[in-house]
């Protein structure tokens, strides 16, 4: 890293403004040369951030340890009731898994697809089809601990058996937990987007630093990796989308506009919508959109409730 | 002699445990203390991580990384701490308004370097020092200073930064004596 780099990363730090992988790197970062930590030190007396007095790792191990005795005990003193229950559970669980055994493959996963998309069984319910150059690794506890799939690339689930254990998917940062139900996992833009297209069932997005949506059928939502927010995909596309009028009416222009942006736009009065528009309108957001038109047919627009509510006199 | 595998196992597991604690628990103490600015509750903050994670058997259960997990459940812990009891407030009007000192030297030393980073704020830049005195002063974070200013987050960590560098520089010949002192 860079003196400027340092800096940023240290001032980010010290403001309470890190994320956990920055407060990794100043650790890091703390551990090469013991200059850092003078250097970091002087920067607090600017900045504030440190505490005054270094924590002690040894006296707070001793506060630490009889609480993870006390946890221990806690099973210690259960042991006969556990060993009763344990019997029967045994019983049971020994019959499940023979019963699943032949229901559902549980060895570790590992599956690669080569220029072309290839479909995989999951189980004897459940499949996967993965995109050209994709591949999902399984956890080294799937199906004993988890279920959890590690995606690299696009891929699209059909996951039809339920599990105590519910299958999750990891890719980047996001993490998408299924609940029964088709959806396809996309990796965009070199892996900084992820698209999840939920087509049955649905599915319950997560990550790392408490970002999370549920998605329902017919849904579907973007992940932007890097600042790691949920982006509703009509919403990105607008970003990304060219819209040309010519000699189009007001109405079909409005239309066009509230399902793109998902808005509410409306007429103060019917007629306004017969008034024609030509204009071109490239990655623009919705007000530069409505300044525009109504700047060139000399309309004004307010915010309403749901949207927007355009407004003057029809076109002549 | 004790030759129960369990008794040994469960000894292993607290030394290992022991170790993961001595290894990260610093770093991550540092952590939340730029959040809560309070030793004490930054202290507990990571001690309680620790026996939760314990409790749950997390850090033996993750395969993906023990430590981004530890200071993910920091990151997490603090914002939710400051959002339930407003801390970061209430310790703006004790603990750093008014910080304790060791000696009337440390104290005379403190007021001098005081003095200078006001004289230093008043070299920065004019939007790097709005930024900074938005940043230190009224405690608000990137984010809320980008909306404050019509900026970008990435303009304001550029900024943050540029103000650390100039500010160093101006409050050079104070720094490592002031460094020495609170070491002492």
């Amino acid at each position: 890293m860079t003196s400027e780099e340092i800096d940023i990363l240290i001032s980010k730090y010290l403001l309470g403004n890190a994320l956990p992988e920055e407060a990794m790197q100043v650790e890091e970062w703390l551990l090469k040369d013991p200059q850092n930590k003078v250097y970091l030190e002087q920067a607090s007396q600017i900045f504030g951030g440190l505490s005054r007095s270094e924590p002690n790792a040894l006296a707070a191990w001793q506060r630490v340890k009889p609480q993870l005795k006390q946890a221990k005990k806690i099973s210690i003193s259960r042991v006969w009731l556990s060993a009763a229950a344990s019997i029967i559970l045994l019983a049971t669980l020994s019959w499940l898994f023979v019963w699943r055994a032949n229901e559902i493959d549980e060895k570790p996963l590992a599956f690669i697809s080569g220029d072309t998309a290839q479909a995989f069984a999951l189980s004897t319910k459940s499949e996967v089809k993965l995109e050209g150059n994709s591949k999902l690794l399984a956890d080294a506890g799937y199906g004993k601990t988890n279920r959890l799939l590690t995606l690299t690339g696009s891929a699209y689930f059909n996951v039809q058996d339920h599990d105590s254990l519910p299958l999750t998917i990891h890719t980047g940062n996001l993490f998408v937990r299924d609940i029964g139900t088709k959806f396809l996992v996309k990796s965009l833009a070199g892996g900084d987007t992820i698209l999840v297209k939920v087509d049955e069932g649905q599915v319950f997005l997560f990550d790392s630093l408490g970002s999370e949506k549920h998605l329902k059928a017919g849904e579907e939502i973007k992940y932007i990796q890097k600042s790691r927010i949920f982006v509703g995909t009509q919403l990105i596309d607008t970003l990304h989308q060219s819209f040309t009028f010519t000699d189009q009416s007001l109405s079909e222009v409005i239309f066009m506009l509230n399902r793109a942006y998902r808005t509410h736009i409306t007429l103060q009065n019917q007629l306004l919508g017969n008034c024609r528009l030509t204009a071109r309108f490239e990655k623009e957001e919705l007000e530069t959109v409505l300044l525009v038109i109504t700047e060139t047919m000399n309309l004004s627009y307010e915010t309403t409730r749901d949207g927007y509510l355009l407004k003057g006199e029809p076109c002549k | 002699m004790i030759n129960n595998p369990k008794i040994k196992a469960t000894a292993t597991e607290l030394e290992r445990f022991e170790s993961l604690f001595q290894e990260h628990y610093s770093g991550l103490t540092r952590y939340a203390f730029t959040f809560l600015k309070n030793g004490d509750e930054a202290e507990d903050m990571v001690q309680q991580i620790f026996v939760n994670f314990w409790e749950k058997n997390q850090w033996q259960q993750a395969h993906t990384s023990v430590k981004s997990l530890l200071y993910t459940a920091v990151h997490n812990g603090c914002l939710n701490k400051i959002k339930q009891e407003q801390v970061r407030l209430r310790y703006a009007n004790t603990q750093l308004a008014k910080p304790h000192f060791n000696t009337h030297e440390e104290a005379w030393h403190l007021k001098e370097i005081g003095e200078e980073i006001k004289k230093g704020l008043e070299t920065l830049p004019e939007q790097c020092r709005r930024i900074f005195e938005l940043s230190r002063f009224q405690e608000m974070k990137y984010q809320e200073i980008a909306n404050e200013l019509n900026l970008s987050i990435k303009t304001v960590e550029n900024q943050m930064g540029k103000a650390l560098k100039l500010m160093r520089s101006h409050l050079k010949d104070y720094l490592p004596t002031l460094f020495l002192l609170l070491i002492n």
